[in-house]
């Protein structure tokens, strides 16, 4: 009898059911959960703001300090703001039981400080950035600080100078 | 272009715009889109969709294509009328090609371009939406909020309600059967409550190219892949970029395991629905060896993620292949084993046989899709029609049922299930070496491309119009979209009791095909006479 | 008399265990875990403490929903009073009294169903009707046949066979639950009930399936010869066992439709009642 061929599969492969939250979850090495940034590395440049799909990720400037919040109850979880972070300060987690019965729980924030441009007082940007470019790149840093205005006008200044040709 | 299809474009008359290895585009005047229309579906071709374009900045007009695909040279022949900003009106093709009913009326609501000749009525937005506000038109903002408009309630509701948040369903929509004792004898539709817009989401400046294909693959929580491989597909097309090969092989292999899991699931929903809950629950415990290799090899059980313009984010090593030739062993093992259980259940033969029934003439008036196609005896995959990705390279049988009735929509499916694995083995034995996405390319503006998939429900159709950073236009047609208007046919006679089936039996995706609203009330419906009445 | 129905009370009390293995076996042939034994349990008296829901059509409709249980639970003490003498010492007028309650109890729920303003309830209903008339006047028939002692051996079993597949469908099971049929008519004909009122329907649903089991195994007593403690002792074990069988038969199954299952059920009874007849008639 065929249709009694269920039984047979059903001793076969016992019982299925996990007793998941008292058994650990199936999860693959490959698996993508949610994701954190770590405030040491992250620079503030706002490249992951831009890739992420949901807007999960958001970059909120309040004139002193620059705010990275990551709302995780918009996140799909794709992972590819880790993958344009220039930083490397974002890393794919796999931690999936996320919820909370306070949306706070659910966000987190990197606050980072912004400078001023040295010459004429205008938004730079964040501190941290500015030291990384300082680090990777060969500018000075009499330039760094400056706003990107007052450095062209810095350099054009410093150029003219050199060459001979006076300035105004 | 081949000589067939040569013969036949100069016949359609017109102005040929452009001829791509698989689309050829041909402009004609609206007088003549009506005999054009008869014209390609006598030569055998059928119906895609139509889209409505607001091209007014680019050329003046607001444009219509008319998709249709000649499956037997492999070719899209895409129809272009152009309708002036002034005089927003065209002929309707509706009476030539039937299947264009939904997606004319989709263009009127959403364009607000009037269609003569035929029947219409609101479709596609809700009855508080206002008169005269078109979202597809540029002018209107993607994140704008007309105030509601309270209307006198049209119709009222008779007949046996299935909906719109059926046990059986699982996804809001709403059928109205007008039965006789137990027998159907009438139907109405009324589905699109969860439509999310995401067409005029795409080309909105809150989207870029990069970001779309994550939207794409949400249309649908089943065969999330096989939109975002559509999409991406039409964008590479549009914009000539070569993927890799070995990128292709991946996105084949991915879409044939979505396939699996969404195959799997739809025989387990099938046995609950005839009461054989064992079937339901075997079927699904199957579909969890492929839920888990799928999430081994993309990152995630569902909406994988993996799909990016020029190729995936992902590729494939020796672990990975093994344990998907692992799975699929396994799959195939015990997947057998259920099959040979479930079609020697006593009510699954009695009730799925000559239940729901579609004839051959039916399907091919709505150019039906996918397994529903195939149960009717239209030989239609376009994985082989049209080969796609690395479907070229493969062999493999396409199920053809001619009975279309239930049965036949199951068997197509449990053979395909097995086709799938073979095609799985096949593709990882020939994957090739090489790197898995380009990075550099440029997306022009002004391209069109048409991009096909055969989904697990059928032919999957995108559509997309290039544009700066972002799609100009973007238009999905789902397989459902093109598969429901059928079911009036194949419910009509259908005992109630088997009515949840028969609507599940085209493996309907209510969300896929929700981007836009349908409404199917005529008034005339009314004199239809109530013979069950409760109290 | 009256250790009958301390009897009874132990008897009916076990009943939703039964329920409960029955969910418990039918995950094991699913690979599942399945809810705790006593999950019936748990859920009528969850269902017991909820506030009382009264549908449209008022006390009238509950007063039927109470007495169609009611009427069970006397059909099942009556059952189990049967089982401490053993069937072949029930009198006639026992299993008459059986017959009609029965029949009151069926009435009242298709009574309840179709007075409800609700076409799921109406349909399910109307369902129910057609399949108690394919098979509760066979069950009369083989029933009264077997008290009044028919001694021939081909009636007997043809009569035993009748029986069991009679109280099969009395149980409600696939194929034949087809009165509530989830897909089709979400819950059907308890598609109005709420909180104690489901809670009613829900004992009324177990007791069903008691009397489906206990009139089973009374079968086999019978056609055993035994009686007295012996009957008793027997009932008492083989109900859970005949409880559990026929979980697994219907496990195997899948649901019929209304017009299959009665086509079914009139062709295998009345050819089988033919041949009762014949037989009787012949004395074999
Ligand atoms: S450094 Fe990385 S994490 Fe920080 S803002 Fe830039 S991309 Fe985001
Ligand atoms: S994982 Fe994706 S959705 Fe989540 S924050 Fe990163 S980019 Fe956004």
């Amino acid at each position: 009898m065929s249709i009694a061929k269920i039984l047979e599969i059903a001793l076969k492969t016992g019982r299925v059911t996990r007793k998941y939250p008292y058994e650990p979850p199936l999860l693959t090495s490959e698996f993508r959960g949610a994701v954190r940034i770590d405030p040491s590395k992250c620079w503030g440049c706002g490249a992951c703001v831009k890739i992420c799909p949901p807007n999960a990720l958001a970059l909120r400037n309040s004139g002193k300090e620059a705010t990275l919040e990551y709302f995780v109850g918009r996140c799909i979880f794709c992972g590819m703001c880790a993958e344009v972070c220039p930083a490397k300060a974002i890393e794919v987690t796999k931690e999936f039981e996320l919820s909370s019965t306070s949306l706070e729980n659910l966000k987190s924030r990197v606050i980072h400080r912004l400078t001023r441009c040295s010459s004429c007082g205008s938004l730079v940007w964040t501190e941290a950035e500015l030291k990384s470019v300082v680090k990777s790149s060969p500018i000075a840093e009499e330039y760094a600080v400056l706003c990107p205005k007052c450095r062209k006008s810095k350099f054009a200044r410093a150029a003219s100078i050199r060459i001979g040709v006076g300035s105004e | 272009m081949k000589d067939e299809v040569r013969t036949i474009v100069e016949k359609i008359g017109g102005v040929v715009e452009e001829v791509k290895k698989s689309e050829i585009y041909v402009r004609i005047p609206q007088q003549t889109v009506r005999t054009a229309a008869r014209l390609l579906y006598d030569s055998e071709a059928y119906f895609k969709t139509c889209v409505g374009v607001d091209e007014r900045e680019v050329n003046g007009f607001y444009t219509i294509y008319h998709i249709f695909g000649l499956d037997s040279q492999g070719v899209d022949i895409v129809l272009k009328v152009l309708v002036p900003e002034e005089d927003p009106q065209t002929s309707s093709i509706v009476s030539e090609v039937p299947a264009a009913d939904w997606c004319e009326l989709e263009i009127q609501d959403l364009l607000g371009i009037k269609f003569g000749g035929r029947l219409t009525k609101r479709l596609v937005l809700p009855e508080d939406w206002p008169d005269g506000v078109y979202p597809l038109r540029k002018e209107f903002r993607y994140d704008e909020k007309p105030s509601r408009v309270i209307r006198e309630e049209l119709h009222e509701e008779a007949g046996i309600p299935v909906g719109p948040y059926h046990p059986a369903l699982h996804e809001p929509e709403y059928f109205e059967l007008y039965v006789e004792g137990e027998k159907v004898v009438d139907v109405a539709y009324r589905g699109f409550h969860v439509h999310r817009g995401i067409e005029k989401l795409a080309e909105s400046p809150r989207f870029t190219y990069k970001q779309v294909p994550f939207l794409a693959e949400r249309i649908c929580g089943i065969c999330g892949f096989v939109h975002s491989t559509c999409y991406i597909m039409a964008v590479e097309k549009a914009a000539d970029i070569e993927t890799p090969e070995r990128a292709e092989f991946i996105r084949s292999i991915v879409l044939e395991v979505e396939r699996l899991h969404s195959h799997l699931l739809w025989i387990g929903v099938a046995a609950h629905l005839l009461g054989y809950d064992a079937g339901f629950m075997h079927a699904w415990r199957i579909r969890e060896h492929v839920m888990v290799l799928a999430e081994y090899l993309t990152g995630s059980r569902k909406t994988y993620g993996i799909n990016v313009i020029g190729g995936v984010r992902k590729d494939l090593n020796v672990d990975k292949i093994d344990k998907t030739m692992k799975t699929i062993a396994q799959v195939r093992e015990e997947f057998k084993k259920l099959a040979d259980a479930l079609l020697s259940i006593p009510q699954i033969k009695s009730r799925a046989v000559g239940t729901g029934v579609l004839t051959k003439s039916e399907a091919r008036a709505l150019s039906v899709v996918g397994p529903v196609a195939r149960a009717s005896g239209l030989y239609r995959d376009v994985r082989k029609d049209y080969p796609y990705l690395a479907y070229g390279r493969v062999s493999f049988r396409v199920p053809l049922y001619t009975e279309g009735d239930n049965l036949a929509r199951l068997l197509v499916r449990v053979e395909e299930v097995f086709e799938s694995i073979e095609i799985v083995k096949q593709l990882v034995d020939l994957l090739p070496g090489g790197s898995v996405v380009v990075e550099e390319y440029d997306i022009p503006p002004g391209r069109k491309a048409v991009a096909a998939i055969e989904a697990p429900r059928g032919e999957d159709v995108h559509f997309v119009i290039t544009g700066l950073g972002r799609p100009y236009r973007w238009r999905v047609r789902a397989p459902t979209y093109q598969n429901i208007p059928a079911l009036r046919a194949m419910l009509r006679g259908t005992p109630l009791a088997d009515a949840p089936l028969t609507i599940a039996s085209i493996d309907p995706c209510f969300s896929c095909t929700d981007r836009v609203l349908v409404v199917d009330i005529e008034t005339g419906r009314k004199s239809f006479i109530k013979l069950v009445r409760g109290g | 008399m009256l250790h009958s129905i301390a009897i009874a009370i132990l008897q009916l009390a076990l009943a939703p265990v039964y329920d409960g293995v029955e969910r418990k076996v039918r995950a094991a042939i699913h690979t599942r875990i399945g809810p705790p034994v006593l999950q019936t349990w748990y859920d009528l008296i969850k269902l017991f403490s909820k506030e009382v829901v009264i549908p449209v059509g008022g006390g009238w409709y509950t007063l039927v929903t109470v007495l169609e249980m009611l009427t069970l639970v006397t059909a099942s003490i009556l059952l189990v009073h049967v089982s401490t003498v053993g069937l072949a010492q029930a009198t006639i007028f026992e299993a008459v009294i059986f017959i009609v309650l029965t029949g009151i109890a069926t009435t009242l729920a298709i009574m309840r169903a179709v007075s409800q303003n609700n076409v799921f309830s109406v349909l399910g209903g109307f369902r129910e009707f057609s399949l108690v008339l394919s098979a509760e006047p066979f069950l009369a028939v083989s029933l009264l046949l077997l008290v009044s002692g028919v001694e021939a051996a081909a009636s007997r079993a043809i009569a035993a066979l009748i029986l069991l597949i009679a109280a099969y469908v009395v149980s409600g099971r696939v194929p034949y639950d087809i009165a509530e049929a989830e897909p089709e008519l979400a819950s059907g004909v308890n598609i109005e009930l709420a909180g104690p009122l489901l809670g009613v329907a829900t004992v009324s649903a177990v007791l069903k399936k008691f009397i489906s089991a206990t009139l089973t195994v009374l079968v086999f007593v019978l056609l055993g010869g035994l009686s007295g403690l012996t009957s008793l002792t027997a009932v008492a074990l083989l109900t859970p066992l005949t409880w559990i069988t026929h979980t697994v038969v219907s496990t195997l199954l899948g649901r019929s439709r209304v017009d299959l299952a009665v086509r079914f059920l009139y062709t295998t009874l009345f050819i089988l009642s033919s041949m009762l007849l014949v037989s009787y008639g012949l004395g074999v």
